[in-house]
Formats: C-alpha cells, sequence, structure tokens
C-alpha cells in the first residue's frame, strides 16, 4: 500500500525519530512504512495521520 | 530513574552472560537448584528494567514479526523432533539409551502443540468471551492436568531401578541397563 508518509514528513520538517515517537513505535517501522513495506493496522495508520496532522484517506493511496 | 532502550539492551546482554556462566558452572557441578533460582530472579529484573524505559521497545511491527516467527519455529521443531523421535525409536533395540531420548521429543512435541492449541484458542474466542475468566481458569486447569499426567507417566518411577541393599534391583521393566552411580 502506497502512502504519502515521508512526503508530509518532509513538510512539517520532523525527523522519522519524531514521527516514531509521536505515533508510538519504534523508528525502523517508520522506515519500513515510508518505504512501502509494511501494511499498518488501522490504528497505527489512524496514530501517524493524527501525528502528520491529516487523515488516513490523504495519507494512504487505496 | 528511566532508561534508554540502548542502556536496556546493555543490561540484557550483562544479564544473559552472567546467567549462561552460572548455569554452566552449575551443571558442571550438578547443582540444578541455582539455574532456577537464577532464571527467575534475572526475568524479573528484566521485568523491572524493561518498565524504566523511556520510549517503545516492541510496536506492532515486532509482534506481528514475532508471531509468524514463533508459528515458523513451531512448525519446523515439530517436524525435525518427530523425525528423529521415530529414527531414536526405531533404533532403540541397538542402543536402549535411545529410548528416552525419542520419549522426550515426543512429550515436548505434544506440550508444545499443546499449548500453541490452548493459547490460540485464548486469543481467538475467549479473549472477547462474557465469561472470560472462568473460561480462562478452565483452559488452565485443563492444562496443567493434563502435563500433569505427562509427568507422573514420566516420573513415576514405575519402570525403573531401585536401590536395595547396596545392589540396583529391577522395578517393573525398566528401558534402560542398571545406572552406574554407586548404590549405597
Amino acid at each position: 500500500m502506497k502512502n504519502k508518509i515521508k512526503e508530509l514528513r518532509a513538510k512539517m520538517n520532523i525527523t522519522q525519530e519524531e514521527l516514531a515517537e509521536k505515533a508510538g513505535v519504534r523508528r525502523e517501522t517508520i522506515v519500513f512504512l515510508e518505504q512501502d513495506k509494511y501494511n499498518p493496522s488501522l490504528k497505527l495508520a489512524n496514530d501517524v495521520a493524527k501525528a502528520l496532522k491529516t487523515t488516513i484517506d490523504k495519507l494512504f493511496i487505496f | 530513574m528511566e532508561l534508554t532502550l540502548k542502556q536496556y539492551q546493555k543490561i540484557r546482554l550483562v544479564i544473559v552472560i552472567v546467567l549462561a556462566f552460572f548455569i554452566s558452572q552449575s551443571i558442571v557441578f550438578r547443582n540444578f537448584f541455582i539455574p532456577v533460582i537464577l532464571l527467575i530472579t534475572s526475568s524479573l529484573l528484566l521485568m523491572y528494567f524493561r518498565k524504566k524505559v523511556k520510549g517503545v521497545i516492541a510496536d506492532e511491527r515486532d509482534y506481528a514479526m514475532g508471531g509468524k516467527s514463533a508459528f515458523l519455529a513451531m512448525q519446523i521443531y515439530s517436524w525435525i523432533a518427530v523425525v528423529f523421535m521415530f529414527l531414536f525409536y526405531a533404533m532403540s533395540d541397538l542402543n536402549p539409551y535411545y529410548y528416552p531420548v525419542a520419549m522426550t521429543l515426543a512429550f515436548s512435541t505434544c506440550i508444545l502443540m499443546l499449548l500453541y492449541s490452548v493459547i490460540f484458542r485464548y486469543y481467538n474466542k475467549i479473549n472477547f468471551a462474557d465469561k472470560k475468566l472462568i473460561y480462562s481458569v478452565f483452559i488452565l486447569a485443563l492444562f496443567l492436568a493434563i502435563v500433569l499426567a505427562f509427568s507422573l507417566r514420566l516420573f513415576s518411577g514405575e519402570d525403573s531401578w531401585i536401590c536395595q541393599n547396596g545392589q540396583w534391583v529391577e522395578h517393573g521393566h525398566p528401558s534402560l541397563p542398571a545406572p552406574t552411580a554407586n548404590c549405597d
């Protein structure tokens, strides 16, 4: 599943570590998400979307 | 006192090294009481330090990978254990020492499968049930009863050697030859 995490994170000017802390996951999980190598649960998708001040449907491309 | 993930990992490594050293020494000195105490103590210590870690130690991706890895590891172990169990059982006529090895492999595989089924059932249904506590206690009791039955069969001493008047005497039909240790 494609997503715009990297793009939005760059716009917000925050590091992977900071995003991971806000979403309550490890930095490696953010790396995997940005590389489209991991499909998150609905909860994590929502947490990441919230951390990036957007919504799930705008963040993930279904 | 808060710990970083790296500090926690260092502490964990030290505990594992100390534990490995003491367990190996305990085996050499044939003292099996110390390793059990050490295992419990180190588990409690690790639990304590884990709570002190600031930040996330494991997240949903780790748990997902852990689940897949555990399932695969269980399948691989079961297949290997079953194949070797049959091999050792078939060769136990040539060497009676192979028989307990075969039985250990068979019983360990059974207990592993049983434990997996119980835990799977718990997460699949009981975790969401209304009478969760009653179901949990019942399944735990059932599991303990089965483990106890296996243990009693294994350690019952029905077919073993007994030390009587300075001599090893057959009790039942032991599959192993008489112990080589002195019988006083």
